[in-house]
C-alpha cells in the first residue's frame, strides 16, 4: 500500500466521530453497554490517533509540547485519566442523559487519541508498559465489578448487558496486558540498533550519543 | 556539535521536571473532578446521585398535563402549601413491580382515607409512561384492579411525548426496554411537596416510611 493510499483510510478514521451526528448510529452504539464501552469509546480513541497522524503529516501540532511531555508521561497520564473517568457508571449514564456531557465524552476520547499517538511514540517501553498495565488492571477491576454486580449500576442499561460489558472489559484488559508485555519484549535493545536507525525522535536523540560512543 | 549537544542535554532534565509537575497537576485535577462528580467519592452511580439530590431537596418535578381515564388534568404540583404527593411511575402491562406498586398504593389509599377522610393533604399519583399501550381504557382497568378512588389517587399519562420527556428528565427517571415488551425503570416512590420539590425517593418495600414522611411533611405544612 502506498503512502497516499494509506492516508485515505487514516483520514476517514480521523473523521469517524462525525458519523455520531447521525442519531440512529449513536443510538445503536450507545443502546448497548458493551457497544458503548468496547466499541464506541475505543473507536473514538482510534479516530483521535488517526487524526494525530493526519495532523503530523501536515506538520500541524499533533500532541502535547515536548517540553511538558518528556518520555510521553503527560500524554499517557491524560489518556489514563480519560479512560478512568468513563469507567465510572454515573458518567456513562450522564453521557446519555446530558447533551453537554455527551459531547465532552466524544471530545475527551478523541483528543486523548491525538495526544496518545505522540506520547506513545515518545515513551520508552517500560513507561508505556507501566501506563498500559495500569489501564489493564483498572479495566479488569471494573469488568469484574460490572460482571458480578447483581444491581444495575447504570439506569440506562439492563443487568444482563452490564454482565456482558464486564466480560468484555476483562477481555480488553487481557489484550492491553498483552500489548504492554509486547511493547517491553519487542523493544529493540541498544545493541541491536544499527547506526543511523531512529526508532522515535526521542529514542534517536537518546541513543545517538551511545552509538557514537 | 558539542555546544548543541550540551544544551539539549541541559534541556532534558528541565523538560522532565516540567512533565512531572504537569502530570502531578493533571492527577490532582482529575482527583478533584472525580471528587466533585461523585460528591466526595460517595456516590458512583446516577441513581445514587439522584437520591442524594432528592434528599437535599435539589430535584424539581416539572408540572405537566396528565391524560387519565376520566379526562386530562394537570399534575397536582404546584399546589397549596401543606399538600404532599406520593408519585410513582408505572406501565399498565407490567406484570411485576407496577402491580406490586399498585397494591401498595391501594393500602396507602386506605390508610389516607382512614386518617383524613375526604380532606387528605396527601395525594397519590401514578404516572404511566408506556404511551403506546397506556390508553385511557388501560388506565381505567388498572384503576379498577387497584380500587383507585380518583379524589385520592390520580392516574394518568403525560399528554404528549415532549411533556413526558420533560417530566422524566426533570426527575432522572429512565425507562429501558427489557427486550420482552416491557420496561425496566428506576421509578421508586417519589415524595413531592406542593412546590414540586422532591423530598425523598423510597423503594417499593419502604412505602410505610414514605407515607410516614409524607404525613410528617403534611402535618408540618398544616400547623
Amino acid at each position: 500500500m502506498t503512502t497516499a493510499s494509506r492516508r485515505v483510510p487514516t483520514g476517514l478514521l480521523a473523521a469517524l466521530p462525525l458519523l455520531l451526528l447521525w442519531p440512529p448510529l449513536r443510538q445503536l452504539l450507545e443502546g448497548s453497554m458493551a457497544l458503548h464501552m468496547l466499541v464506541e469509546l475505543p473507536l473514538l480513541l482510534a479516530s483521535g490517533w488517526a487524526a494525530g497522524a493526519v495532523l503530523a503529516h501536515h506538520r500541524l501540532p499533533a500532541g502535547l509540547p515536548r517540553c511538558i511531555d518528556a518520555h510521553g508521561v503527560l500524554g499517557l497520564a491524560f489518556a489514563s485519566c480519560v479512560g478512568a473517568l468513563w469507567m465510572i457508571p454515573s458518567m456513562l449514564d450522564l453521557s446519555l442523559l446530558d447533551t453537554g456531557v455527551q459531547w465532552v465524552k466524544y471530545g475527551a476520547w478523541w483528543l486523548s487519541g491525538v495526544v496518545l499517538r505522540a506520547s506513545w511514540r515518545r515513551s520508552e517501553p517500560e513507561i508505556a508498559a507501566f501506563f498500559v498495565g495500569n489501564m489493564a488492571w483498572m479495566l479488569a477491576t471494573a469488568g469484574l465489578l460490572y460482571q458480578d454486580e447483581g444491581q444495575r449500576l447504570c439506569v440506562s442499561y439492563l443487568v444482563d448487558e452490564q454482565a456482558v460489558a464486564g466480560k468484555g472489559l476483562i477481555v480488553l484488559a487481557l489484550v492491553l496486558a498483552g500489548l504492554a508485555l509486547h511493547r517491553v519484549v519487542a523493544a529493540p535493545r541498544p545493541a541491536a540498533i544499527h547506526s543511523g536507525e531512529r526508532l522515535t525522535p526521542d529514542a534517536g536523540e537518546r541513543t545517538s550519543g551511545m552509538i557514537r560512543r | 556539535m558539542p555546544a548543541a549537544r550540551s544544551s539539549a542535554a541541559a534541556a532534558r532534565p528541565r523538560a522532565l521536571v516540567a512533565t512531572l509537575l504537569a502530570a502531578l497537576a493533571l492527577l490532582m485535577g482529575f482527583v478533584a473532578l472525580v471528587g466533585q462528580l461523585t460528591r466526595g467519592f460517595e456516590y458512583w452511580t446516577f441513581e445514587a446521585l439522584r437520591r442524594d439530590e432528592a434528599a437535599g431537596a435539589r430535584l424539581l418535578a416539572r408540572p405537566v398535563e396528565l391524560s387519565g381515564p376520566y379526562g386530562a388534568a394537570p399534575t397536582p404540583w404546584p399546589g397549596s402549601p401543606g399538600q404532599v404527593f406520593l408519585v410513582d411511575f408505572i406501565y399498565t402491562r407490567c406484570p411485576t413491580v407496577c402491580s406490586a406498586l399498585g397494591a401498595e398504593y391501594t393500602r396507602m389509599q386506605r390508610a389516607l382515607r382512614e386518617r383524613f377522610g375526604t380532606d387528605s393533604p396527601i395525594r397519590l399519583v401514578s404516572i404511566a409512561f408506556d404511551r403506546a399501550h397506556d390508553t385511557p381504557a388501560a388506565l381505567r382497568d388498572y384503576g379498577i384492579t387497584h380500587r383507585q378512588e380518583p379524589d385520592l389517587w390520580q392516574i394518568g399519562t403525560p399528554v404528549d411525548a415532549a411533556a413526558q420527556d420533560a417530566l422524566l428528565r426533570s426527575l432522572g427517571v429512565v425507562a429501558v426496554p427489557d427486550g420482552m415488551g416491557g420496561f425496566v425503570h428506576n421509578g421508586a416512590i417519589h415524595l413531592i411537596d406542593s412546590s414540586g420539590t422532591v423530598q425523598g425517593i423510597y423503594d417499593l418495600e419502604r412505602w410505610p416510611q414514605a407515607l410516614e414522611r409524607a404525613m410528617a411533611l403534611a402535618g408540618a405544612g398544616r400547623s
